[in-house]
Parts: structure tokens; sequence; C-alpha cells
């Protein structure tokens, strides 16, 4: 363990017990202050099956200050405008002419190479080295990671496809045979090499910790994980809140915003409503924990009441017809005002949906906050995992590469409002993006074109809230993460691994959300649900659960 | 005495009308209502197939607006005109660039196709070749067994044809089922050229070019088309194959714009990231993938006809 005292807390080590209770709102952590929680598990045990590292040291940057600051528990850091100065965050140039290869999943459509685009040669040349990237769309990623590790053609930055564990199976053994343990480079201080890294808080690692190793530089995510949108226009117009206090409220408001005549819905996706109702109903965030044991949502009263309320929801026609097609295009459906309320999407759609609708002056977009079924108080909130995806670093014969690899990620997780992050995310002034009256700086056709290589997959630095031109956003949704984000309770799994949940699981989730479905059309009897979760407990809820358990032992989150 | 025109209908030489267009004298007119059943039969037949190129044209040129008025779905009517995403697909050169590759692969690829496919169906077409046999099993096998994607993955990457054009071309070069195809039809040739030809000691390879191929233009003309088509729709091979993006194929360019996107949720989107208006886009793109294949199909049709019977009734 590094010697060196952190400068702004008392050297303790961090473990994942003092995390997840810390972010997870429980009054007594939160109010302690967050990150230095003390622990007498954790990294400080001993023995063969463990499964422990220090995290890296956060060292938050103070080079920007937002308009309105973050929260150690997840609350986002806002910006009304993009800063008027952007400071340097890395001195020197990470590479010396070297080759980078990378490979990451892209969303967009792809960008010009390197030759015919000058972004892309402005970055090489920022970073001083040769970034030979592979762009795999989203959709295929899954299909073309596999083909990779088998052939062993392993690029020196290598993204993990995207999920919580991640859906590759064995991965434990994998890391170990190819890819490089990070620790000597990032526990503790030894971070404070590269700064901008330093800049991830610590329950963004947690992810990262395999073999009782730090294995990957995390893609951090905003704790809210997803926001509750409203179409408040819509609202207005049907003469109801966006803040339905109660289930029955809740049930009028949806009835109040439906009118097929019209073709108008409350809701577009079944899982919409399914999540507001999990909310109201207090279901567990996917697992819970009482004294090691662990109980998936699915097994719990709380959800069977959701299904039932689904069930009286389907029947009141509140949802869209196609609300149980997976290939919904439910953001046009929002967007056209087909539907009032899209409840289970990504924080950062709020900035696509502005520009989507900057032509319509009708429109406005609202945040919903949750409440109990009864009682009047807000209802507890689900936070999301907290990263995107990790990036890996292959085995090096030469240290000296994995430094240089590392160097590269610090300039890209170069935070907020500095100037590499300007140039990450806008690319050259007067020919990637023009900077409007209030310095806001609003990508060219040609930026479009140019900026969207998939580094952000790679590296990335925290979430900020702005959204360019739109200063009384920012305000919006910091009063709302800074009202749910208390509430909010963490999935104890979180940064564990079980083999089961990344293999089989998605198929016998997908059985099982289907049997569900047909439940909630009265298709099937109510009581198949019991039915259907112990078919899925069988297939793999109890392997899960074992697994689990295991690795939360392991990880002395659970230590008595 | 009337003279009737020949026309050719599959194989068949029929008679059917005269020489100035009318009806032959022992074939009645048509009962109107007749007539009219079966124009609204054809038109709704018409329409089925035309209006969704209809939609998908109207909704590459209808801006966000027309979008919204629809529901969020496909327009049938663009409103104004907007040529935006025909714009944003082919500036930065991306797709340009990629069409090239694509109609340089594809010409490319089924050249080469038809010669191998040709060569061997030939070879285990002609009766007593030389070890004929046992390709042919080895071919038949190919039909029902296909390898898995990492032994393929692992295949190329041996022969060192990772990141290369040919990567795109030689693994699926030949086609089994093609082959069989293209032997059926062979062995339908009459076997008194291939006596007569040996009778002026003609050799193989002669006769395959002078003789055989000549008389296959129908099952050239489809089988091309079924690689030409397989060839400019292949996108999976340029996924695990071609790494660099500046070598990638119209159908792997296409797919970024249309199979991305359309479900993103939860946590995925970083920070300042911003999708322009998904939906024109895509269609404008499906426009600009459609077009060239298209402009293919006429020039073939002609043998199309004749070219998927071939094999369905052998006697």
């Amino acid at each position: 363990m590094p010697d060196h005292q952190p400068d702004h807390q008392p050297h303790r080590p961090v473990s994942r017990r003092s995390l997840i209770a810390a972010t997870s709102g429980l009054a007594a952590f939160a109010a302690a202050g967050g990150l230095a929680g003390c622990s007498s598990g954790g990294s400080q045990g001993s023995g063969s099956g463990e499964n422990t590292a220090t995290l890296p040291t956060y060292v938050p940057y103070t080079g920007v200050t937002p308009d309105l600051p973050g929260t150690d528990q997840g609350v986002d850091p806002a910006f009304r405008r993009f800063p008027a100065e952007s400071p340097r965050s890395v001195e020197d140039i990470p590479g010396h002419g070297e080759k980078i290869t990378g490979m990451a999943n892209i969303y967009f459509a792809v960008p010009p190479g390197p030759d015919r685009n000058s972004y892309w040669a402005g970055l090489n040349e920022r970073l001083g080295v040769d970034l030979d990237l592979q762009m795999v769309s989203n959709a295929d990623y899954l299909q073309k990671f596999p083909t990779v590790i088998a052939g062993n053609e392993l690029p020196d930055l290598l993204q993990v496809p995207n999920g919580s564990p991640p859906p590759v199976p064995n991965m434990p053994q994998l890391l170990e045979k190819r890819f490089a343990d990070l620790s000597e480079h990032l526990s503790g201080d030894a971070v404070k090499e590269y700064p901008n890294l330093a800049n991830i808080p610590t329950r963004h690692w947690l992810s990262t910790v395999y073999n009782s190793g730090i294995y990957g530089i995390p893609i951090p995510r905003g704790a809210i994980g997803n926001y509750h949108f409203v179409r408040a226009d819509l609202f207005a117009k049907a003469g109801v809140s966006t803040e339905p206090k109660s289930y029955d409220e809740f049930v009028d408001a949806s009835k109040a915003l439906t009118d097929a005549k019209q073709r108008r819905w409350a809701f577009g996706l079944v899982n919409q409503p399914r999540q507001l109702l999990g909310r109201m109903n207090a279901e567990p965030n996917i697992w819970a924990e009482e004294g090691g044991k662990l109980t998936h949502v699915y097994e719990t009263d709380q959800y069977a009441q959701t299904v039932t309320d689904l069930i009286a929801m389907w029947k009141s026609g509140v949802m869209h017809p196609d609300s149980f097609n997976p290939a919904q295009p439910f953001k046009q459906l929002f967007n056209a005002g087909t539907v009032a309320i899209n409840a289970a999407d990504g924080y950062p759609g709020w900035v696509q949906y502005q520009l989507d609708n900057a032509g319509n002056p009708d429109f406005e977009l609202g945040l919903m906050p949750s409440y109990t079924r009864t009682s009047g108080e807000l209802a507890q909130w689900n936070l999301g995992s907290g990263f995107f995806s990790i990036t890996l670093l292959k085995k090096q014969d030469d240290p000296e590469r994995i430094k240089t690899a590392l160097r590269v990620l610090n300039w890209l997780a170069a935070p907020f409002g500095t100037e590499e992050y300007k140039y990450r995310l806008f690319g050259q002034e007067g020919v990637d993006h023009e900077n409007d009256a209030d310095g806001n700086p609003v990508l060219t056709p040609t930026g479009t074109a140019n900026t969207v290589l998939p580094i952000r997959y790679l590296a990335d630095s925290p979430y900020n809230v702005y959204v360019p031109g739109r200063p009384q956003d920012a305000d919006t949704q910091h009063a709302y993460q800074s009202l749910e984000v208390p509430t909010g309770i963490s999935n104890p799994t979180t940064g564990l691994y079980s083999n089961t949940a990344s293999s089989k699981n998605a198929t016998a989730d997908k059985t099982l959300n289907d049997g569900v479905n047909d439940v909630i059309q009265e298709r099937r009897p109510f009581s198949e649900l019991k039915t259907l979760v112990t078919t899925w407990r069988n297939t793999v809820g109890d392997a899960m659960r074992t697994e689990y358990q295991d690795a939360l032992q392991k990880a002395g989150t659970t230590a008595s | 005495m009337t003279t009737l025109e020949n026309a050719t209908i599959g194989d068949d030489t029929v008679r059917t009308f005269t020489k100035d267009g009318s009806r032959p004298p022992w074939m009645e007119k048509p009962h109107p209502v007749t007539q009219a059943l079966k124009f609204i039969v054809l038109a709704f037949a018409v329409a089925v197939v035309l209006v969704p190129f209809w939609s998908v044209i109207a909704t590459s040129l209808a801006d966000q607006r027309t979008i919204n008025a629809a529901g969020g779905g496909m327009v049938m009517w663009p409103g104004g005109i907007s040529l935006d995403a025909y714009q944003a697909v082919l500036s930065g050169g991306v797709v340009t660039r990629a069409v090239v590759i694509s109609v340089t692969i594809t010409v490319v690829g089924t050249l080469l196709s038809l010669a191998a496919t040709a060569g061997l169906a030939y070879w285990l077409s002609r009766p007593r070749a030389w070890g004929s046999k046992p390709v042919l099993m080895l071919v038949l096998g190919a039909v029902l067994f296909s390898p898995g994607l990492i032994p393929s993955y692992l295949v190329v990457k041996e022969f060192h044809l990772l990141d290369s054009y040919w990567s795109l071309v030689l693994p699926v070069l030949v086609n089994a089922f093609n082959v069989i195809v293209m032997r059926a039809f062979f062995q339908e040739l009459p076997k008194e050229l291939f006596e007569s030809a040996a009778i002026d000691g003609v050799g193989a390879g002669t006769v395959l070019l002078r003789i055989v191929l000549p008389l296959s233009k129908a099952v050239l003309a489809v089988i091309g088309l079924f690689y030409a088509v397989a060839y400019w729709n292949a996108f999976f091979n340029a996924l695990l194959y071609i790494q660099s993006s500046e070598k990638w194929p119209m159908a792997l360019v296409l797919r970024t714009y249309v199979v991305n996107q359309t479900t993103i949720g939860g946590d995925q989107v970083s920070s300042g990231e911003a999708l322009p208006p998904q939906l024109p886009l895509q269609m404008a793109i499906l426009v600009i993938a459609i077009v060239p294949i298209l402009l293919v199909y006429p020039f073939l049709q002609r043998h199309f006809a004749k070219g998927v019977m071939i094999g369905a009734v052998k006697g």
C-alpha cells in the first residue's frame, strides 16, 4: 500500500463496503461525508480467496468551477454555459510517435479516416501517437469481441462490451491471461501520476476489480442512471401535474394523457410504467442484500404488485398498442407527442430531445419525480451501475508501453471545460465548431461527421450536466438529481462478476419477461407468474445468487 | 389466314396475338367486370410493392416536423423537400468511398466467383472426370455444414487476410449451392455437342469456353446476380475481418446508420453527444444503397425467369 497521504482525506483504504454504503444514500454514511468511509473489512483482509484491491485515490480536478456543484453521492456538477477559459489539464504530450491501437463500439455513422479527417489528425498530434482505431457498430460489438479474443489479435486498448457485469464469459480468467493488471500504476496514490484518471470518483472504479487487481479504466456514468422524461406541454394541455404524488394520481394522469382516437398515449413501452411502478412499490435495485443473502427483484412481493398494477394499466388502454415490441421507436413517438411519458431513458437523452425539438415551440421537456404509493413521500431511486464499460490494456513486454497507453487515456479523460475536453468533443474552432454568442461551442457539419471517433469509449471524464444554449436546463436537471439521488439505493452486486449472469442470464431473462408480458396482457393467468419465476430461478437465478454471494464474501463487502 | 406472332414463356413458344395486336378470332372479348377486377387486383399488387418504396423516398426527404406530424413514423408526403439527410450522408466522403469499394468488390468478386463456380461445375458435370466423385461429396457437404464464426476468423487470420479486401472475396468465392445449380444446367446440355467436339479433337478447356459457356448465358446471368447481390449486401464478413473503417464496404456503413441508435437507452450516450434526426438519414442511405443493385436488375431480368427454372423439372 502506498505511503503517501492523500491531500484531502485521512489515509484509509477505500473498500467496496464503505463505497456501496456511501453511495446508497444511507443517512449515516452520507452524512459522514461520502468516500472516506471507514472500514473494518475490505482490503485489509488476507487469505487466498480474496478479491480486493486498493482503489485509486480520488483527487478532484479544480481547474474549472461548475455553476452548481456535484455531490459525493453522485449528483452531477452542472454548467449553465461552457466555461469561458479552457485551462490545460495535461502538460506534456503523452506519446512519442508510437502507434497505439484500440477497439471500441460506435453509435454513429463511421467518421472519415485520419488522412481525410483533420480532427483525427489533430488528435494524433495532440496525443503524440498514431491512434489506430477499430470501430465496430454497437449492434455488432458482442459478436466481434469474441473473435478478437479468440484470434488473439488484441489491440493495445480494448473496450469490454457494455453491461454490468460485462457479457463476457470467464472474464477473470481471460483478464489474467491476456490483459495487464494496472494496480501498480493506479492503486491508491499511484494514480496521481495520471491526474485526469484520478479525477474519476472512486465508486466508478469498483467495476474494474478482478483477481484482486485493477484491470481497466472505467467509462464513468452518472449515478442517476435514468431520467423520467415527460412532455410537460402535453401534461399542461391535459390539465394534470407532472408530479403525481400517489398511485391514484399517477393512474389518473396517465388516463388524462391518453386519447387513443387522437393516437395519444401515456406510455410507449411497457418498461416505462414498469420502472415507475417498481419505484412506487419499493422494488429492490435488481438485488437486495441482507446479511450476505441476496434476493432478486423477481422473487419479491413488490414485483408481483408491479405486475398486478401493469395488468390494470394495460387494460385501461394508456399504453401504446405496440408497447411490447422491443423495437418500438420510443424516442420518435416521444418527439412526435404520440406518447407523453418516456420514463426509462438514459439521462444524456436530455440534450438529444432538446436538439430534436429545437424547431417545435410547443415542446417542453420535464422530469417526473417518483413518489410512493400512498404516503406522499419520495420513493427510492434505483441508482445506475456508474459505468458504461471498462477499457482493458493488453499485456505488454515493455512496461513503458503501458505507461504511454495510460498517458493517452489520461489525456482522453480530461475533465469538462478543459482545453483537451473541448478538443475531444468539439474539435478545432472554425473547422469543427463555431462558438455562439454565449461562448457555447456548436459543431459544424464537418465537426459532426469528424468528431464521432469512439475514443469516448476508451476513456471519458465524469459526467457533467450541460445543455448548449439552454442555461436554465442545468438548473432543472441539477434540482431533479439533487431531489432523487439522495433517495437512491445501489445494486449490491455492482462491480461483482458472476459467470452465469454474464453468459446465460440474457436468454433466461428474456424468457421470463416474454412470459410476464403475456401475463400483463392477460394471455396467461396471473398464477403463472410464480411458475415463470421458478423456472428462471432454476435456470439462472439460484446460480447467480450463489456466485454473487461468494463474490460479495471475497470482496469483503459482507464482512461482519 | 391470320399470321400469329410467337411469344416465349419459359422454354415454350406459344402463339398468342396476331401481328396487329388484336385478338385471334377464337378468343372472346373479356367482360368489363372481369377486366375491372383484374385491374383492381393488379393495381393492388403494384401498390403493395411501390408504396413502401415511395414511403422510403418521401421520408428521406422529410424534415423533423413532418415526421412529428406523422406521429413519429414514416411519412407518405414529405411536405417541404429537404435534402439535409442526403447532404449529411454524403458529406465527409465516407459513403461515397464505401460505394466505390462496394462496387469494386461486387464486380471483381462476381467475376471471380463466376469463373470459379463455372469451372468447378463443369468439372463435376462431366461423366467420368477424374476425381469428380469425392469432390462432389465435398461440395454437397458444404451445402449442409458451414464453419463456425471463430474457426472462419482463425482461418482468415492465419492466411494473413485480416484487414485485406480479399477477406471479403476469397472465403465466399464459391457457393456450393450455386455450383449444384450450374452443374445441373451443364448436365442438360445435349451430349451430342460434346461428342462432335471430341471427334473434332477439341480439348476440354475449349469446349467449356466455346461451347458450354455461350450456351449457358441464362444460368451465368442468374448465378452472377446471386453472387452480386450477396457481395453487395454482405456486411458480416467485413465486420469481422476488416479492421480499418476506411475499408468498410457500403453495407457495413449502412448498418452503422440504420441499426444503431434506434433504441439507445440507459447510460449509453456520453456527454455532449448529439445525434441528428435519425429517420430521414436512415431512409436516405437506404435509397443510396438500393439504387445500384436496382439498376442492374432490369438488364438481367430476361434471363432470370428462365434461370430460376433450372433444375426445377428435370427429366
